[in-house]
């Protein structure tokens, strides 16, 4: 039987879809029929509309406004556009109209996450109204410092559960991430697709980032780990590892988190390289490109001129079986590039504040002591002179090379020279390779990394017994006088602040607790005491000169509010 | 122990947010140990563990407002705050906890490095 419609509005819609070149009820034009159902004696057919049309209006509230026009010959309507008219109809347009007759209830939502048709025009899908879409392109993520949490949003579903996206550099056959989250903060389960559609073939590889990955030798083998929150290459990729000593070669594929499998064992031994190459299945096939060489810490492989034992870093930077977390690179720039100063000092990660504090000290008064004490030996290493308990007839000479343990994107993990480049060439090492004599002479850098006394240390450079002052409200004059004095006749001088417990005196001060400081001076202005001082950090300092380079000068009477005590030598 | 600050590339990942805040109230202060006077420094000492609510002045990036007041735990650490302390504070999530991130919380980079750090990561 043919349609009769009795509403003139919906007999229009009718007429226009079937003359239409794609005749549809969509999401979009479903409006119309809603319109024409809720409006009424009442209420226009423009002003249901401009309701229905609202932003923010959600499904239910878009169904209650056309129910409550819905008359019992509209409802008849409605039945025969869905049982005879033939039109096509997008899921939330039919359900609208199956609901208005009591066929099926309304679906609030059309989730979960899906993703429709291909990414020639962006990421469009469907999830629950009003969700929010957040994705990351797989592909791409390893190159930068992101985790795989590190989305970006790309949209949010509409009324009807649609969502059209983009994501900046998408390329055919890239690895996407989505995810969906609610207004409550709920997410969903991850959805990762391959764009399409794009390009006509995929040709960019997957990439893999050498620098997240580290590589330790012990009994079975060289052992594979890297940080698993961060994707080092694309899901599905293959990674390829070939040891450059043996050639022998060990194929992985990464799992669904960019990462490579746990537990990744490769034939080799402290100090081999390994050259690495990877596939995304489509580019590279045959690994002839390689992204880079790893080199397993240890062994002898590229160094030049004698190679000595390292002293073992810190627990913290070890693992459990006592091996390094980090390599080790030969730094060869030179010992002095000029006259030692405070200013070329720089501690690394490493709670050891009281050793470099304590030698941009002696570099301030005594600069030829730094010189005198370290000597390039003619194989490549270095002999370093200290003194036992600071007394000058008990020399103790330590042997160390141009091994300095290395962050995986540059530089020394522990002291470090400022004031130009810090590349293993250039690099000036005075600072470095004491800091590297003393860890070797105390018995590693964990040894020396826990704490100490900046005075000790001074003695142990130059060979003069060591004393301290408390330093107290009060002593301002006294301590002003005794700084003054020293280092007029070339001592070094430094300072150390409160203990942790007392760590709130110094929030937003620009001195932090449990530190060392070096002392630079004194200085008097406008009848005001100052003394001058130096953060090892060569950064983060009291006040604001506008350069932060560790160097600030403070009033004495803030100098015994903040410090505990000073360091001087007899 | 007073090591140098993180370099805020390696924080900036796990974090949520950063703000411009001050610290209006400390909400719950875990018992502090106390430390003998020592000439020593960098000694394994710690401040103990706070909650404290941050009155937020200026969103850097992130979904709070500015205006807000943020609970926050300062874990056990190389500082403590106290109220009235201010500056940038990066935001992060400890088992559905805010948690303060950064060794010396706003002592430990000045908002143009997290603002540069957060762009560079498209984080907004």
């Amino acid at each position: 039987m043919p349609m009769r419609i009795a509403d003139t509005r919906i007999r229009n819609f009718v007429d226009t879809q079937k003359t239409s070149p794609s005749p549809k009820i969509s999401d979009a034009n479903v409006i119309d029929l809603l319109a024409a159902v809720g409006d009424g004696s009442r209420t226009s057919f423009d002003k249901v509309k401009s309701e229905l049309t609202k932003p923010g209006i959600t499904r239910g509230q878009q169904f209650e406004l056309a129910k409550a026009g819905l008359s019992k010959s509209e409802k008849s309507d409605i039945g025969q556009l869905l049982d005879k008219s033939g039109l096509a109809m997008d899921p939330g347009a039919k359900n609208f109209l199956e609901a208005l007759v009591g066929r099926a209830p309304l679906q609030e939502s059309f989730g979960p996450l899906t993703i429709t048709g291909d990414q020639k025009n962006g990421i469009a899908g469907i999830a629950k109204p009003g969700e929010v879409i957040e994705a990351i392109n797989l592909s791409t993520a390893p190159a930068g410092r992101l985790h795989l949490v590190d989305t970006q949003v790309i949209g949010t579903a509409d009324a009807s559960g649609k969502f059209l996206g983009t994501l900046p550099d998408v390329r055919e056959g890239d690895m996407i991430r989505l995810r969906t989250r609610a207004a409550d903060g709920s997410t969903s389960d991850w959805l990762t697709i391959q764009a399409k559609g794009i390009e006509t073939s995929d040709t960019r590889n997957a990439i893999v980032n050498l620098e997240r990955m580290d590589l330790v030798a012990g009994q079975s083998g060289v052992a594979v780990t890297h940080n698993t929150g961060r994707p080092i290459t694309e899901p599905g990729a293959q990674i390829r590892f070939v040891n450059a000593r043996t050639g022998e070669k060990v194929d992985v594929t990464a799992n669904e988190k960019g990462s490579i499998p746990a537990g990744l064992t490769l034939p080799g031994k402290a100090g081999d390289e390994f050259k690495v190459s990877v596939s995304d299945g489509k580019n590279n096939l045959n690994h002839a490109s390689v992204t880079g060489t790893l080199k397993v810490p240890g062994g002898t492989t590229g160094i030049t001129g004698v190679d000595l034992p390292d002293p073992k870093m810190h627990k913290d930077e070890s693992n459990a079986d006592g091996t390094p977390k980090f390599k080790t690179e030969r730094f060869v720039g030179p010992l002095f590039i000029d006259e030692p100063t405070p200013g070329d000092v720089r501690q690394g990660a490493i709670g050891n504040c009281y050793f470099p504090a304590a030698m941009a000290a002696v570099a301030h008064t005594s600069p030829q002591a730094l010189k005198d004490m370290v000597k390039q030996n003619q194989d490549g290493t270095y002999t370093v002179r200290f003194y036992e308990n600071g007394n000058k007839s008990r020399p103790v000479e330590v042997k160390v090379d141009g091994d300095l343990y290395v962050r995986s994107f540059g530089g020394p993990i522990y002291g470090s020279s400022l004031g130009g480049t810090n590349t293993k060439d250039k690099m000036e090492l005075w600072f470095p390779i004491i800091e590297k004599a003393y860890a070797q002479w105390k018995g590693s850098y964990d040894a020396i990394g826990n704490g100490g006394s900046a005075g000790r240390v001074m003695s142990e450079v130059l060979g003069r017994s060591q004393s301290y002052e408390w330093v107290s409200a009060g002593s301002e004059d006294r301590l002003f006088n005794r700084i003054k004095s020293d280092i007029a006749k070339g001592i070094p001088v430094a300072a150390g602040t409160h203990g942790s417990d007392q760590a709130s005196r110094y929030t937003n001060t620009g001195v932090y607790a449990n530190h060392a400081y070096s002392i630079l001076g004194v200085e008097e202005k406008n009848g005001e005491k100052f003394v001058k001082l130096r953060n090892p950090w060569g950064q983060s300092e009291y006040g604001n000169d506008g350069k932060n380079d560790g160097f600030f000068s403070l009033p004495m009477k803030k100098f015994t509010e903040l410090y505990s005590s000073m360091y001087v030598l007899n | 122990m007073a090591l140098p600050p993180e370099p805020i590339e390696e924080v900036l990942p796990e974090a949520d947010g950063a703000v411009l805040a001050v610290v209006s109230r400390i909400v719950e202060q875990a018992p502090q140990q106390q430390y003998e006077r020592t000439l020593e420094t960098s000694a394994p000492q710690k401040a103990a563990r706070q909650v404290v609510e941050l009155k937020v002045t200026k969103v850097l990036f992130g979904e709070v407002k500015s205006g807000a007041v943020v609970k926050a735990v300062k874990p056990e650490g190389a500082y403590a705050l106290r109220e009235g302390n201010q500056g940038p504070f990066v935001l992060g999530k400890n088992e559905g906890a805010v948690e303060i991130l950064g060794r010396y919380g706003p002592d430990t980079w000045s908002e143009a490095a997290v603002k540069q750090a957060a762009a560079a990561l498209g984080k907004r």
